[in-house]
């Protein structure tokens, strides 16, 4: 009897959800379905699924959704960048004022920069412009992450382009973050631009201007050497090689006594000497 | 150095006594060199001393020919040399002496090559790769942990509204993310990504079918898990 009642019980279980299911609108579980492939990153599938509902389903409210899914899953796939870009245009054009997904936009505009920037690695130079006309976007992440990754471009003429605005970030931008990526950029692209800028600061406190020092030499040679900003300094020093790492940790300094001591004696240098390696750390 | 010069009174006045040595060398140097050439050495101290203090003794007798050559007036310069010499010498000794750094008359720009902004690029994106990791994961904890008794408490919103954060968030990290090193984390970082998106578009009616799909990925993919595992990888893998 207590069997019929668990099976009777289960029936009625599974009968409540085939019922949900079916209510479930097909178009509704055509979208459900490919996020779940996208989630799994199963793009092709994804996008099967994607253009079947758009296909089927011109007028349904997951419309919008649909192509956004649809140019990431293009976007995801080799060799189909420029499909991608045009589907993710499309989309921002084409979306309605009223279902303007900020998040959504935001991710199509930075997908777009990404793409552009790959295509223009492959030779395709013309894509660049994607990214330079993002460097005026009054969406402050766009804008920034345009000029990131413009600083990338090896071609100084264009990269440069995108020292104004990583300027204002250093300048404005509170998150310190953000700050220290546009401090790495800018010296990637222009470290003139940033030494400016720590000497118009210079007037109000010395301290912008400090710069951390880094020589090693090894078997008589010069092997880096780098002048960093100084709020780069940990930074910097965690990025000295593995090698010489070690040899700091044999002679007894991390990281945080190599910063303190450089801090509390701001004038010395501090030398570490190996069999074969020498490595000077100093600020200036 | 110019520009270290100008701000720089001391160095600029040890230049400007350099320069004046180097340039008083400059105008015996022709002359010196012919003489330098010309002198014997070995009995050169005893005829110096001769020469300064008027001595008539003598270690040993020069010919008549070599003592008119030392004492002629052309001889000045020789003497002339060697006290530059020595002057020289003792300067360029206390220069290199009195530095505290290797490089105090370097150039103070900023640089530091391709390679080495990478690796410091590389080295700030695993640390703000943790921290996206370890908000993202308080984010769907509570997710995960949220029951349909917790709607219409704000928790949408307030999950909505840090989804955004961390989205934006995640945007910088991107450039950096193709590189070997971050391999695992980007895969669990795109899935946060894709999640995070979802709840960027629920305002407060996320519906209860809506919340145990989200439960149900987190879950399933045993997303919690995963993210402490490349968090402790992370932790690990210091540039």
């Amino acid at each position: 009897m207590r069997h019929i009642k668990v099976c009777i019980g289960a029936l009625l279980l599974a009968s409540l959800c085939l019922g949900a299911y079916a209510q479930t609108r097909p178009d509704e579980r055509l979208f459900e379905e490919a996020k779940v492939l996208i989630f799994d990153k199963k793009w092709e599938a994804a996008q099967d699924k994607l253009d079947n509902l758009l296909d089927r389903y011109p007028q349904s409210l997951m419309k919008e959704q649909a192509l956004f899914y649809r140019a990431k899953c293009l976007s995801e796939r080799t060799g189909l960048e420029k499909e991608a870009i045009e589907a993710y245009e499309s989309y921002i054009r084409d979306v309605k004022a009223s279902d303007r997904n900020t998040s959504l936009i935001e991710d199509s505009e930075i997908s777009i920069i990404d793409l552009a920037y790959g295509l223009s690695e492959k030779g395709e130079r013309r894509f660049l412009d994607a990214i330079e006309g993002r460097l005026g976007s009054p969406n402050k992440v766009i804008r920034y992450y345009a000029a990131f990754k413009l600083s990338y471009v090896k071609d100084k003429t264009i990269s440069g382009r995108a020292v104004p605005v990583l300027r204002r970030i250093i300048q404005s931008e509170p998150d310190a973050e953000l700050k220290d990526r546009a401090k790495i950029a800018l010296l990637r692209v222009d470290p003139g631009a940033l030494k400016a800028i720590g000497d118009e600061r210079d007037e109000q406190s010395e301290a912008h201007t400090r710069i951390l020092k880094i020589q090693i030499f090894e078997g008589g040679k010069k092997k880096i050497d780098i002048n960093i900003p100084w709020a780069l300094a940990d930074l910097a020093l965690q990025a000295i090689p593995d090698e010489e790492k070690s040899v700091m940790r044999k002679k007894g300094y991390d990281l945080d006594r190599i910063i303190n001591e450089l801090a509390k004696t701001k004038s010395s240098i501090i030398e570490i000497n190996d069999a074969d390696s020498v490595i000077k750390i100093w600020i200036e | 150095m110019v520009s270290h010069l100008k701000g720089c009174p001391r160095c600029r006045k040890e230049v400007d006594e350099m320069r004046k040595v180097i340039d008083a060398a400059g105008l015996v140097k022709g002359e010196m060199e012919k003489v330098i050439a010309s002198v014997d050495w070995e009995t050169l101290p005893a005829k110096v001393t001769d020469y300064v203090f008027g001595k008539t003794a003598r270690p040993h007798r020069l010919t008549i020919g070599e003592r008119l050559r030392l004492t002629r007036p052309w001889m000045v310069p020789v003497y002339a040399g060697l006290v530059l010499g020595l002057i020289l010498g003792s300067l360029a000794t206390s220069l290199i002496l009195k530095r505290h750094a290797p490089s105090t008359v370097a150039d103070n720009t900023f640089f530091a090559s391709p390679e080495f902004i990478d690796r410091v690029e590389l080295e700030m994106t695993r640390r703000q790769t943790l921290d996206y990791l370890r908000k993202s994961q308080y984010l769907l904890l509570d997710l995960a942990q949220a029951s349909l008794r917790d709607k219409g408490r704000g928790m949408e919103e307030l999950a909505s509204g840090r989804a955004k954060e961390l989205l934006a968030k995640k945007k910088y990290l991107n450039p950096q993310m193709g590189n070997s090193r971050m391999a695992k984390a980007k895969i669990i970082c795109d899935q946060i990504e894709l999640l995070f998106l979802e709840l960027s578009q629920i305002s407060d009616d996320l519906t209860g079918v809506e919340m145990k799909r989200i439960q149900g990925m987190i879950e399933d993919r045993r997303l919690l898990l995963k993210i402490s595992l490349v968090e402790r990888e992370l932790e690990e893998s210091e540039v």
